[in-house]
């Protein structure tokens, strides 16, 4: 059992670390918070189902051009709505305020859109689970550890191979700086929320398959890549990964060897007595 | 100029809150059935009282419609008694203190010769006193058990009440001989209640709970519960929770690798659970009263198709809700009590009524006697397969 709680809760994890991948490249680029991106992961679901299943376009084609519309959209929020609000002096409270009321209108669009029932999301990798000895594993959930593990490797490639990946880290330090030696800082923002968009949106599209899609299904799982994110180190893109699996595996293990009623309680527990020893999570970052 | 304005303003308003006040006084008059025309002779009136509006409205129009054919139908052969029937109906707004209004008007100012209504438990429970006193026979459609338990004699039901699913679930684990079951509820009333009421029904059987699990509403990951339960190698799974969650604790189950049957609530009736959870549902079992078709031909039952095809010709669509299925059933067991008896109203019809045994209706085989208003104590277990309900052996 211990072998099938580890796998469950290692998949499990790694929406949480994509989701929470997304908070920390907001905040380590624009040193704000954006709680959004729950609505981001829903609605990243319901654009491949639209596609996927309402045009009838092939699974691959259908999730590129999910993953695409949603980082335009990820670009187009901040050029339309933080960016304008920030030159009108808007404060980080308002920002949180600003994605919170887009994230309850999100929410709402979805209802009108597609109806508030659970929309089925047939799994392109079958649904029958497979056998390796006492574990069993469905093919949605290697999928889910592949394709993070894939977006983890060319995400880490991008930041510190491309220039792009460079003048976005250099943006995040010191904008002003990087600002000055000629780096567009209003684009490499952009940028990041874009990138968290897009992970966002691919947490969604490989979770829908088990969960459904429907207007609440951000809901809890923005709270868990949050606390992924705070688990380990905010604005830290590494610490987001580690935190999400370690926030995965706890949760899965306490509702298997405890009592599935204090799942909850178990995880947000380890996350406060983890903050209270180590108040800048796992792996610290920089106070500025 | 200013102030003219705002004056025609106020005064527009003005008109607008008396007639709107107008209006919902006018909202509250009878609204009579087929037999309107000739009200003044000697028509027998069938009450009916249910959510017209609000939330559960759909159910309640649903019920109405229930009753109409079932007038419908005994016009058509010739009335009851000689005479033709009609409705008069009544919205109780699903709240127990209209219920005691409509429930009053009927027995008091139509005097209705029987009534069909509520849908709510609670709606029935407080209109009891006013229709015990006027000596009026009430069929209901509510299905906790705890208002048939207060001693009144003129209420009955019209299905089974909810401890039936529970006890016929037991049963058939039994029968399957299932020796270990595991439990997934969830942590609220609906699944609690259930769990237990399952577990007391399954006590007289050799039978072990191998695993207790629980869930959140709203929550969708169960890796922890569902390695908890496939480690325990269960016979069968007995899953209670609300219909929204069903779809994806059901996919989750068979995606853990879970393969055996499933025991579930009749929230498995719902369409919706077939297409969201599609090939995992099969094998799942549960109790219900009947199935909520959509295409008569689906209907096994012939009572069932002859209903369904008469209801769609004349409302349009099949039923939304089960509860067409209840008053059709009720309306029909008064008429069968009136012809028995010669008797119209009052304790007489009510003995006519304690004494209908074996009433073949959409529900099942009635018998009232010596019961309490209980007129069925079984359901149906139905299988889903491919998509498909079955009735399991």
């Amino acid at each position: 059992m211990f072998l099938q709680l580890l796998v469950g809760g290692v998949a499990v994890g790694c929406i949480y670390a994509l989701i929470g991948l997304g908070y920390s490249l907001i905040y380590s680029a624009s040193g704000l918070m954006s709680f959004v991106q729950g609505e981001i992961f829903m609605l990243g679901a319901y654009v491949a189902f639209t596609i996927y299943v309402g045009l009838g376009i092939p699974f691959l084609l259908a999730v590129l051009i999910a993953i695409g519309i949603m980082f335009a959209f990820g670009m187009l929020l901040e050029r339309s709505m933080i960016s304008p609000l920030l030159r009108r002096g808007s404060q980080q409270i308002h920002i949180v305020l600003a994605t919170i009321g887009l994230s309850i209108f999100l929410k709402n669009f979805a209802m009108i859109i597609w109806g508030s029932d659970v929309k089925n999301f047939p799994s392109s990798f079958g649904e029958s689970p497979l056998k390796m000895g006492p574990v069993s594993i469905s093919p949605q959930q290697i999928a889910i550890v592949v394709v993070t593990l894939a977006c983890m490797v060319l995400l880490h490639l991008f930041m510190s191979k491309t220039k792009m990946g460079t003048s976005l880290r250099a943006a995040a330090q010191d904008p002003m700086a990087a600002g000055v030696v000629g780096i567009n800082v209003p684009l490499t923002v952009g940028m990041a929320w874009a990138l968290a968009a897009a992970l966002s949106a691919v947490a969604g599209i490989l979770l829908a398959p088990i969960y459904g899609v429907y207007p609440k299904m951000g809901a809890i799982l923005s709270t868990k890549g949050f606390a992924a994110a705070v688990l380990g180190g905010y604005g830290n893109m590494y610490g987001a990964i580690i935190g999400g699996l370690i926030f995965g595996v706890v949760e899965t293990m306490a509702a298997g060897y405890l009592s599935s009623s204090f799942k909850d309680i178990i995880s947000f527990g380890v996350l406060i007595i983890v903050l209270f020893v180590m108040p800048n999570g796992i792996l610290k970052v920089k106070a500025d | 100029m200013k102030r003219k304005l705002s004056w025609l303003l106020c005064g527009a308003m003005l008109a607008g809150l008396l007639a709107g006040c107008g209006g919902a006084d006018g909202s509250g008059d009878a609204n009579t059935g087929d037999g309107a025309a000739a009200s003044g002779g000697g028509n027998i009136k069938i009450g009916y009282f249910g959510p017209l509006t609000g939330g559960t409205a759909q159910a309640g129009q649903a019920a109405l419609n229930g009753a109409q054919i079932a007038v419908n139908e005994l016009n058509a052969a010739g009335g009851v008694l000689d005479r033709q029937v009609e409705i008069v109906s009544y919205d109780d707004k699903s709240s127990p203190e209209e219920a005691v209004k409509a429930a009053t008007k009927l027995v008091q100012v139509d005097k209705v010769n029987a009534i069909f209504g509520s849908l709510h438990s609670a709606n029935v429970q407080a209109a009891g006193p006013v229709i015990e006193e006027a000596q009026t026979i009430c069929v209901a459609g509510g299905t906790s058990p705890t208002w048939l338990e207060q001693g009144y004699t003129y209420l009955f039901r019209s299905i089974s009440n909810s401890t039936v699913s529970a006890k016929q679930l037991a049963k058939y684990a039994d029968d399957q001989s299932y020796k270990k079951i595991a439990l997934f509820t969830s942590n609220d009333e609906y699944g609690t209640s259930g769990a237990d009421g399952f577990k007391a029904e399954c006590e007289p059987y050799d039978i072990e709970f191998v695993a207790s699990e629980t869930m959140t509403n709203g929550d969708r990951d169960f890796t922890g519960q569902f390695a908890k339960i496939n480690a325990a190698s269960p016979d069968a799974v007995f899953i209670w929770c609300l219909g929204d969650d069903l779809g994806a604790v059901t996919k989750q189950l068979r995606q853990s690798g879970f393969d055996g049957p499933i025991l579930g609530s009749e929230s498995y009736t719902l369409p919706e659970i077939l297409e969201n959870a599609g090939a995992a549902t099969n094998g799942v079992r549960f109790a219900a009263q009947y199935l909520v078709y959509e295409n008569p031909e689906d209907a096994e039952d012939e009572n069932m198709k002859k209903f369904l095809e008469a209801y769609i010709e004349e409302f349009g669509s099949a039923p939304a809700s089960d509860n067409a299925f209840r008053a059709y059933d009720g309306v029909m067991m008064i008429a069968e009590a009136m012809k028995a008896s010669g008797a119209d109203h009052g304790s007489e019809l009510r003995d006519a009524y304690n004494d209908i045994d074996g009433y073949v209706g959409l529900a099942g085989t009635f018998s009232y006697k010596g019961k309490n208003g209980e007129g069925i104590e079984s359901m149906r277990i139905f299988q889903i397969q491919d998509g498909k309900y079955i009735e399991a052996e």
